[in-house]
């Protein structure tokens, strides 16, 4: 009953936190670009988190190590240091964007200026992680998140094609704007299989002090929370479809067209709706991704390290989520356009997963971590899959940016 | 460090099936520099008709409208100085022109409440659109 | 024992079960005809350092000896017989209270987040 609970809501702030500015800002350019043609890249990104997170969970839960720690363990300090640095700064762009995200949300509500809410924006996420503990961000603020699901209730209300939409659900090439049709796909894929979500959630399962018994549980949270949060982001991607492409904008490259989504669908709620939405989601993100920073380089270094603790007690931990949010707030401040950073920052991730899921092949098969819990057949060949794919992501992300990015 | 050897040989096959990929990738895309400012000019002014929509129903707030209809003036009116100097017909630059009006004045219908005067960018909004050239599907309203 | 599978980048804890570091350096004493013998293990950013190459060690061992004085010129060094238990991480019957290890964290910890309410 127990589990039954704990898988509940597990599964629940997965969905709320799943959605970010990335998974927003890429469906809706592809809705109104491409229509629904682009659905399977989500699909396809959802499926690659799915197996991801399973993995990083059932490595935390068996192993007791998350996976930086066990990165550093496996492959020594030195093999260590090229996820950690990569990662690092995908990280900080990244979560430069959500600070930007939540900016945005927050200038759309007041009409003062984005680049003002910057450092408010991260003294606020600041103080929830200097206070705060790992339960009350985790379940908190994802909980908070469920209002996402909105953008599912619009796609429904707006009644789609379903069938045009499940046929999207297999790739196909484009018929107009290569270039640009692949750099999204490239984006979208970036957006959903973020590293700092296997990594946070690996680092939350030995915050939450998950064992063997967890391992059902991880893979119903992992299955079910990701697929739900999928969906979010296709229920994105239909009203883009549907409001936008529809209303002749096919081109989503001002913030200032986000909001109009769902105005159509529900009125003057619709803008609250999605400033909500907005803001919860990005500030979720932005919480995470300090946090995960600061993980990865404690647990990197053997750092005392836990959400939980307080501040005294692990200050190297929290020196570096203070420091690495209030630089991220720079590039916003100074006014770089985030919607512009969301997409770059997308792009870039999608290129450095090489760096940070190739480990996963080999932690994952070791007996002396794993035990008898090691990757089958179909978790390898996942991971096999992705690894390639980062591959070619790695090296296609950048030609395709310059031919086909905004 | 035979994994090492392997993961080195495996970037190096990576980067030929990139470089077949983006040899692919070029010969395939066409890079249309005119109809992509199109696109943007449309995307814009199609914007801007669902922002004077969403204003006069009340579903968004005047400071929005306001600041959304400033940005997408600006995005217009850097479409109608490339297509002043660009080579194409006069009717084009004539839209360009058009749409550029049409932004100021529903900038002005929001700043000063007036909601004929917003209908009335509204429909020059929809009367320059409809003369603007249409180089790509990818432009055309569909309704899927 | 696998030295670098089973020590190396291991995490160390003390006897209170304190997170100290990770192994970041093994010193060992080369034998003739003998495998080597492990005399300490060394922790810290100078021993990391040097795994990069010898000049980043120098380097990092200047900067460690101006910020910290003499004490940080070297790497911090456990010795081999103070370990106690090997399984999850490697537990050594020392208090890192009484080493210079956690300075650096001690220095954090009194200059900037205790000046902040709610440490």
């Amino acid at each position: 009953m127990k589990k039954l609970l704990e898988i509940s809501l597990g599964v629940v702030t997965s969905v709320g936190g799943f959605l970010e500015v990335g998974s927003l800002a890429t469906a809706a350019q592809a809705g109104a670009l491409f229509q629904f043609q682009l659905v399977w890249a989500i699909l396809l990104g959802t499926i690659c988190i799915i197996f991801l997170v399973e993995m990083a969970g059932r490595f935390a839960a068996v192993s007791k190590h998350t996976i930086a720690d066990g990165i550093r363990e496996r492959f020594g300090f030195n093999a260590f240091l090229w996820p950690l640095v990569s990662t690092f700064l995908v990280n900080f762009l990244v979560l430069s964007a959500e600070i930007g995200g939540v900016c945005i949300a927050a200038e759309l509500a007041t009409g003062i200026g984005f680049q003002l809410w910057a450092l408010p924006v991260a003294f606020i996420a600041w103080l929830l992680l200097w206070k705060g503990t790992f339960g009350l961000i985790e379940k908190g603020v994802s909980l908070l998140g469920l209002v996402t699901l909105c953008f599912v209730a619009a796609a429904v209300i707006l009644k789609p094609d379903w069938t045009r939409v499940a046929i999207s659900s297999v790739p196909s090439l484009p018929h107009h704007d290569t270039a640009t049709y692949w750099f999204m796909a490239v984006s979208i894929l970036g957006a959903s299989i973020s590293p700092y979500l296997f990594m946070f959630y690996s680092a939350g399962a030995i915050e939450d002090k998950w064992d063997k018994t967890y391992l059902g549980t991880n893979r119903a949270i992992a299955g079910l929370g990701m697929s739900f949060g999928g969906s979010i982001s296709i229920g994105v991607l239909i009203v883009a479809t549907l409001v936008l492409a529809a209303n002749g904008i096919t081109q989503v490259d001002d913030y200032h067209q986000l909001p109009l989504m769902l105005t159509p669908v529900f009125g003057f709620w619709g803008f609250v709706l999605f400033v909500a939405s907005l803001g919860i989601a990005c500030f979720g993100a932005t919480v995470e991704i300090a946090l995960q920073q600061a993980y990865l380089v404690a647990q990197g270094f053997g750092w005392n390290w836990g959400e939980d603790r307080k501040p005294r007690d692990d200050p190297g931990f929290t020196m570096v989520y203070t420091v690495t949010i209030f630089a991220a707030t720079i590039p916003i401040a100074l006014g770089l356009d985030p919607l512009k950073l969301t997409i770059f920052s997308m792009a870039l991730t999608a290129a450095s997963l090489p760096l940070t899921v190739a480990p996963f092949l080999f932690l994952l098969n070791d007996e002396s971590y794993m035990g008898q819990h090691r990757n089958g057949v179909i978790s390898n060949t996942a991971v096999l899959f992705v690894v390639a794919l980062g591959f070619i992501l790695a090296v296609v992300t950048i030609p395709l940016q310059i031919l086909g990015g905004s | 460090m035979a994994r090492i050897a392997a993961s080195f040989a495996n970037t190096t096959l990576c980067f030929l099936l990139g470089a077949v990929m983006l040899a692919g990738l070029a010969a395939c895309s066409s890079s249309n520099a005119g109809g992509q400012q199109a696109r943007t000019a449309k995307s814009a002014a199609n914007s801007a008709i669902m922002v004077i929509d969403s204003w006069t129903t009340g579903a968004v707030p005047s400071h929005y409208a306001k600041a959304t209809l400033r940005s997408l003036a600006q995005t217009l009116a850097d479409f109608d100085r490339q297509q002043q100097r660009a080579d194409v017909s006069d009717s084009s630059k004539q839209s360009a022109r058009q749409l550029m009006a049409a932004a100021g004045r529903a900038e002005d219908a929001i700043k000063s409440g007036n909601q004929a005067l917003a209908e009335q960018a509204r429909q020059d909004f929809r009367n320059a659109i409809a003369k603007l050239v249409v180089a790509k599907p990818a432009d055309q309203a569909t309704n899927p | 024992m696998h030295l670098v599978r089973d020590v190396l980048d291991k995490q160390i804890v003390d006897r209170n079960q304190v997170k100290i570091g990770k192994v970041d350096g093994i010193v060992a004493r080369l034998r003739q005809g003998k495998p080597p013998r492990v005399i300490a293990v060394e922790i810290g950013s100078i021993a990391l350092a040097r795994r990069l190459g010898p000049r980043p060690g120098r380097w990092v061992a200047i900067l460690a000896a101006k910020l910290g004085g003499e004490r940080h010129a070297k790497p911090h060094r456990v010795a081999w017989s103070k370990a106690r238990d090997i399984g999850l991480d490697i537990e050594f019957d020392i208090d890192v209270r009484k080493t210079a290890i956690f300075d650096w964290q001690v220095w954090l910890r009194d200059h900037i987040i205790s000046k902040i309410p709610g440490a």
